[in-house]
């Protein structure tokens, strides 16, 4: 185990610590946490503006470069949430309770210090976990069938679209229309072309990029470009003004242990993104705590443990999606796209077919880390003076590098309309209060769960016995009916309550 | 007290649509097939009743719903056309004159969006993005497109 271990690594150095491969990922982080550190602008969005760029790489360097702009992205936002006393992005939300006051008294230097050894020390816990339970994961997911994989999937999209904060129907709806969607195009199996009503451009589906940059950029700028924006907090950033004291180191280590253990079991399950499992590591160091009175006061113990937590979620979140194929959210729906862009099938084959990407891939999430550490210690002044710019100048900056992001992929101008179209579609989601993620999430898994659904019922001879003959098949479809009923039972539950089950993220922003 | 909740009563609907649309179309174009061998219209059949049928639980929600905890965002009419028109521009445009007017325009449409629009700052940020843009696509990544094409 320890040996196969080692081995890992320095096949993973090997491929990660090459002049091209560093440069991808340091490019990667900077450009994550240029666009994270953007209010309102969370790692979905900067995956999709940036996805267009890594059309061109080569698969690994693609990857490296994608996982660097998940994680600058995802550390940019918690930046802003701290000094603007805005959300970054929803993950980011709870970084606003405490980080924000400390930043008004002055502290927010150290706030911003503390996070990023958090947040590397959560991530750390969360890289090394993953490549302890990948190799075993994968083992056991070569035995896997159609009907497993059928059965977890649908496990993945249930739980992406009911833990959330709305309607489970409205995202079961929208999970279904993403699968719909995702149907669009030529059928691998017979040739056909499905509802491309004639258009030639459609034969290869809707593209992934447009499809998403629309949803979630077009989106928000439409929504957001006449909010009242606030200018950040002033005050100095030198490296003695970020140095934590000893009582705040003190206070910090236990939150980050808690922390990243909830973060890193959280994040390895199918639909607890976005920050649900940072409102529990804040909710259970408030109750632990001996002064809870002073947590969204500036207390230090409230940006320690739900950020490690955060970044431990981030490591553990890639198990299942690089060993099985099947993403937990619509993140490492992305990633998936992006490795089937690069004409790899994700699933355990990814790991024993191409093995110096896997862990080349992993080795240089750790190295983006190290990144993250030099470009928000040092450099936080150049992050701070960004928060600055206003947003009459980014917004349609923000529309014109999707507009030619999009067309820039294939040099197609349909491209453009398609972009167009899911804008104008995630902006009536949106005023209908219609969740978008989980219609991403269907359609990217849509053909693969096609795919596995018409072998599964092929190998059966037309039995739909075999989903409960098969014990993994069975428990996955138990789990999945037990999450939905759960999930609109207590919907109904929040329903009745009224305003009582808001988070107090709403409150905040 | 009670209300029909419109929100989830046209997204119902539209549902409902989408699906009985998709699976009738699916069945009548694509060969169906049976279970053990299912041609191209199976799924997306299966599909598009399974859709219509949530549909029809989400417009009955909303004869029954209370009011909601969440408010929607207000709707504003003048962003949602300026960017619209500002990503048609840039489709429509962008083989025809080239990179660098098509993002001035393009810039200058999306700026209408915001209140306090005026048309000579706009401008310049459409200019200063230009610049950039080519800088960026066309020098840094290799991207095919001119910057300036001629009209035919």
């Amino acid at each position: 185990m320890l040996t196969a271990f080692i081995d890992h690594l320095s096949l993973g150095i090997h491929e990660a610590v090459t002049l091209t491969n560093l440069w991808y990922c340091f490019v990667g982080v900077f450009l994550g946490c240029l666009v994270g550190v953007l209010p309102g602008l969370g790692s979905l969005i900067a995956i999709s503006l940036l996805l267009p760029i890594t059309y061109h790489l080569p698969a690994t360097g693609a990857m490296i470069m994608l996982a660097g702009v998940y994680f600058g992205a995802d550390y940019g936002g918690g930046t802003c949430s701290i000094l603007l006393g805005v959300p970054g992005h929803a993950a980011a939300a709870i970084d606003v309770l405490d980080g924000y006051p400390m930043a008004k008294q002055g502290r927010g230097g150290i706030a911003l210090f503390m996070k990023c050894v958090a947040s590397f020390w959560g991530s750390s816990v969360g890289i090394v976990l993953l490549m302890l339970f990948a190799p075993l994961l994968t083992a056991w997911a070569l035995n896997f069938g159609p009907s497993e994989y059928c059965a977890l999937m649908l496990l993945g999209l249930v739980a992406a679209s009911t833990v959330g904060q709305g309607s489970p129907i409205k995202g079961v709806a929208m999970m279904l229309l993403g699968l719909l969607l995702g149907i669009v195009g030529t059928d691998v199996n017979s040739g056909v072309q499905r509802f491309n009503f004639g258009v030639a451009e459609l034969s290869d589906g809707f593209s992934l990029v447009a499809m998403a940059m629309g949803l979630f950029a077009i989106t928000e700028v439409i929504k957001s470009c006449n909010d009242v924006r606030v200018s950040p907090e002033q005050q100095s950033f030198s490296l003695r003004d970020q140095m934590p004291t000893r009582e705040d180191w003190r206070r910090s280590f236990g939150p980050m242990l808690r922390g990243s253990g909830l973060g890193a079991f959280f994040g390895s399950l199918p639909g607890t993104s976005g920050g649900m499992a940072t409102f529990l590591s804040y909710a259970i160091e408030k109750r632990t705590s001996k002064h809870p009175e002073q947590f969204g006061k500036g207390a230090i113990e409230g940006i320690a443990g739900p950020e490690a937590c955060n970044n431990a979620g981030v490591g553990t979140a890639f198990i299942p999606t690089l060993t099985l194929g099947i993403p937990g959210d619509a993140i490492m729906a992305l990633m998936l796209g992006a490795l089937t862009i690069q004409g790899i099938q994700p699933g355990p084959q990814v790991i024993t077919g191409h093995p110096d990407l896997f862990w080349g891939l992993i080795v240089s999430f750790w190295i983006g880390n190290i990144f993250l550490v030099i470009l928000n210690i040092p450099l936080i002044g150049m992050w701070v003076r960004l928060l600055s710019i206003p947003y009459r100048m980014l917004f349609p900056a923000i529309v014109l590098f999707t507009c030619i992001g999009v067309y820039s992929t294939q040099n197609n101008v349909f491209d453009v309309y398609v972009l167009l179209a899911f804008g104008v579609l995630g902006f009536v989601m949106l005023l209908l209060r219609f969740e978008v993620v989980p219609l991403l999430l269907g359609f990217i898994l849509g053909p693969m769960f096609e795919e596995y659904f018409r072998r599964t019922l092929l190998l059966s001879r037309g039995s739909f016995a075999v989903f409960v003959q098969r014990p993994i098949t069975a428990v996955a479809l138990a789990v999945t009916l037990g999450l939905f009923l759960w999930s609109v039972w207590a919907w109904t539950k929040r329903q009745s309550k009224g305003r009582a089950g808001r988070q107090p993220a709403a409150k905040a922003a | 007290m009670k209300k029909v909740d419109a929100r989830d009563l046209i997204g119902g609907l539209a549902l409902v649509a989408i699906g009985v649309f998709a699976a009738l179309y699916a069945s009548s174009n694509y060969q169906v097939g049976t279970v053990a061998h299912m041609g191209p219209g199976f799924f997306p059949a299966a599909l598009g009743w399974i859709l219509a049928a949530v549909g029809a639980v989400i417009v009955l929600i909303a004869f029954r719903a209370p009011i909601h905890a969440l408010k929607p965002p207000p709707f504003e009419l003048r962003p949602f056309l300026s960017v619209v028109f500002a990503v048609a521009v840039f489709g429509l445009l962008v083989e025809r004159l080239g990179l660098i007017p098509t993002t001035i325009v393009t810039v200058a449409v999306a700026s209408v969006a915001e209140r306090s629009f005026r048309l000579r700052k706009a401008l310049i940020l459409g200019v200063i993005l230009a610049v950039l843009a080519w800088l960026i696509f066309t020098v840094g990544l290799q991207m095919t497109l001119p910057a300036f094409a001629s009209l035919d």
